[in-house]
C-alpha cells in the first residue's frame, strides 16, 4: 500500500463484500448463517408493508374470497391443487418410510443399527459392475461396507463414500457370493428340513445360481425365498436376495446335483429411496 | 445517483414482483422487475454506485427467489454483480435512453446473471468438500432452460417499464455524462 493512500477504498470494500457473498454461495449454510439469516429477516421484515398497501388496494389478493374474480379463483384453485398434490406426495413418502421402518425392524434389531433414508441419484446398470449412486455420505454416518435395501430386499453394499453422496455395488456384480437360507414363502411345507442353507452365487446375468443336492431340491419349488445368510458379513443377514425362478439339472452333474437360479430382487421402488443401514456407534 | 430514490424503486419492484407473481405468471416464469431496474441503473450511473445496486438487488433476489428453499444467499447478487460488470463495460456502446435499449440489454445482463447464478449452484451441489449437502432435485439444465423463459418474458416487460423508468430519470440525479468508474 503506497503511503498517503486509504486502507479501505470503495473498490476494496466491494471485492470484500463479493467475497463475502461468494463464501455465502458456496459454503455449508451453517457456517454463513450468521449473515444469511439476518438478510433474510430483514427483507421479510420489509414485506409486511407491501402487504397491507395490497390488502388495501386489492383485498380479495389476501383472504376475501365473496368477491374474486372468476379468474382469481381457478388461479387459486391451480395453488391450492399443486399445494395438494405437494402434500399427497409427502404423505406417501412419510408412509414409505414408515413401511421401510417397520419391515427393517422384523429383521434387524434397531438399537444395533441406524437407517439412513437414501435417494438414489444415479443407477448404472453394467453388467461387470452395476452400481447405484445415493445422496447420502460420510456426513450422514454412512460407511464402507454398510448394507443397502429397499424394504425386504437386498440391493448390495457401500463400495465408496463421499461427504455427500456414495456409490452401491450392487449384489448382481459377477463375483459376488454368499451364504443364502431358503425357505418357502407360507408355513405349508415347513415340516421338511427348513431352512435349506446353501452357497449362491451371481451369474454374471443379473441373476444367482446354487448347486444343491437331488434330495434336497425335491423340496423346493420355484417362488421360494432365499435371504441373505452370511457369516463373515453378518450385517445384512436376513434381506431377501431373490425368490427361486427355476430348478434345473446340474449341466456337470446331472445323476447327484440339480442348478437352482434365483431371481434377485433388486427394484428400488417409484419414490427412488433406498435404506442404508449403518451401525450405531455407541 | 440518488440513492433515495433507488431504495424507493427497488422496494416498489421488490413488492411488485412479490406480489404480482401470482397474477402474471406464466408456467412458473414471473418478470424480473429488479433485473430491468439494475440494467436502467447499470446503464445510467457511474461504474460503483451500479456495482453496489447490483449488489442491493441481487441480495433481495436471493431472498425473493429462494431456489431450492434454502436461505442462501449469494449466488444472484454475484450473478448480478457480473452483469453489472458486463454491462458498464458496453454501455458505450449503447443508446442509452431507448426502452427497447432496456430492453434488449435486460436479456443480454439477464443471461450473464443466470450463468453466474447457476454456476454457483452447481458447484455448491457438487463441491462437497466445503461440507454442503446437496440440493435435492438440482439441474442446471432444468435452471438455465427456465431462466431462459424469464428472461425473455422479463425483457418484454422490460419496455414499458423501461419507458416509466426513463421517464422519471430527472429523479435519479445521473449526473451528465457517465464514467466508467
Amino acid at each position: 500500500m503506497k503511503p498517503g493512500q486509504p486502507m479501505f477504498t470503495p473498490r476494496k470494500i466491494l471485492f470484500a463484500v463479493a467475497l463475502v457473498l461468494l463464501c455465502c454461495a458456496l459454503l455449508n449454510s451453517r457456517w454463513t448463517s450468521w449473515l444469511s439469516r439476518p438478510v433474510h429477516g430483514f427483507v421479510h421484515t420489509t414485506q409486511r408493508p407491501a402487504g397491507w398497501v395490497v390488502a388495501t388496494f386489492k383485498p380479495e389478493a389476501t383472504v376475501q374470497f365473496s368477491d374474486a374474480t372468476l379468474e382469481e379463483l381457478k388461479f387459486r384453485l391451480e395453488k391450492a391443487k399443486k399445494y395438494n398434490e405437494e402434500l399427497w406426495q409427502e404423505n406417501r413418502q412419510l408412509k414409505e418410510q414408515i413401511k421401510t421402518f417397520e419391515v427393517i425392524a422384523e429383521i434387524r434389531d434397531l438399537k444395533s443399527v441406524r437407517l439412513v433414508e437414501a435417494k438414489v441419484s444415479r443407477f448404472n446398470d453394467d453388467k461387470i459392475n452395476p452400481t447405484i449412486t445415493v445422496l447420502r455420505g460420510s456426513l450422514h454416518g454412512v460407511k464402507k461396507d454398510d448394507p443397502v435395501v429397499y424394504r425386504f430386499n437386498m440391493l448390495g453394499f457401500v463400495e465408496s463414500v463421499g461427504p455427500a453422496n456414495s456409490v452401491v455395488t450392487l449384489v448382481t456384480k459377477p463375483d459376488y457370493r454368499t451364504e443364502v437360507t431358503i425357505m418357502p414363502p407360507n408355513q405349508d411345507r415347513m415340516e421338511n428340513n427348513w431352512p435349506v442353507f446353501a452357497r449362491a452365487e451371481s451369474n454374471g446375468k443379473g441373476g444367482f445360481t446354487c448347486d444343491l443336492s437331488k434330495d434336497i431340491t425335491k423340496a423346493l419349488r420355484p417362488g421360494d425365498i432365499v435371504r441373505v445368510s452370511d457369516r463373515l458379513r453378518e450385517s445384512a443377514n436376513g434381506f431377501i436376495l431373490g425368490a427361486i425362478e427355476k430348478i434345473q439339472k446340474h449341466p456337470d452333474r446331472p445323476l447327484q446335483l440339480d442348478r437352482i437360479t434365483i431371481l434377485p430382487r433388486t427394484a428400488i421402488g417409484e419414490q427412488g429411496m433406498v435404506t442404508v443401514l449403518t451401525e450405531r456407534k455407541d | 445517483m440518488n440513492w433515495l430514490t433507488f431504495t424507493i424503486t427497488a422496494y416498489i419492484g421488490y413488492a411488485l414482483q412479490l406480489l404480482l407473481a401470482p397474477m402474471w405468471s406464466i408456467n412458473g416464469r414471473e418478470p424480473m422487475l429488479l433485473l430491468i431496474l439494475l440494467v436502467f441503473v447499470a446503464l445510467q450511473a457511474p461504474g460503483m454506485h451500479a456495482a453496489w445496486a447490483a449488489i442491493v438487488l441481487g441480495l433481495l433476489m436471493d431472498v425473493l427467489l429462494n431456489d431450492y428453499q434454502t436461505d442462501l444467499i449469494g449466488p444472484w447478487a454475484l450473478g448480478l454483480l457480473a452483469a453489472a460488470y458486463a454491462l458498464v463495460q458496453m454501455r458505450n456502446l449503447l443508446f442509452k435512453d431507448s426502452m427497447f435499449t432496456i430492453a434488449i440489454m435486460t436479456f443480454v445482463a439477464g443471461i450473464f446473471a443466470q450463468l453466474v447464478a447457476t454456476t454457483l449452484h452447481t458447484m455448491r451441489d457438487n463441491i462437497a468438500v466445503f461440507g454442503n449437502t446437496p440440493v435435492e432435485n438440482f439441474s442446471a439444465v432444468d435452471q438455465l432452460y427456465h431462466g431462459f423463459g424469464t428472461l425473455l418474458y422479463t425483457a418484454i416487460v422490460a419496455i414499458p417499464v423501461g419507458y416509466l423508468l426513463l421517464k422519471s430519470q430527472s429523479l435519479w440525479g445521473f449526473s451528465g455524462r457517465r464514467s466508467t468508474r
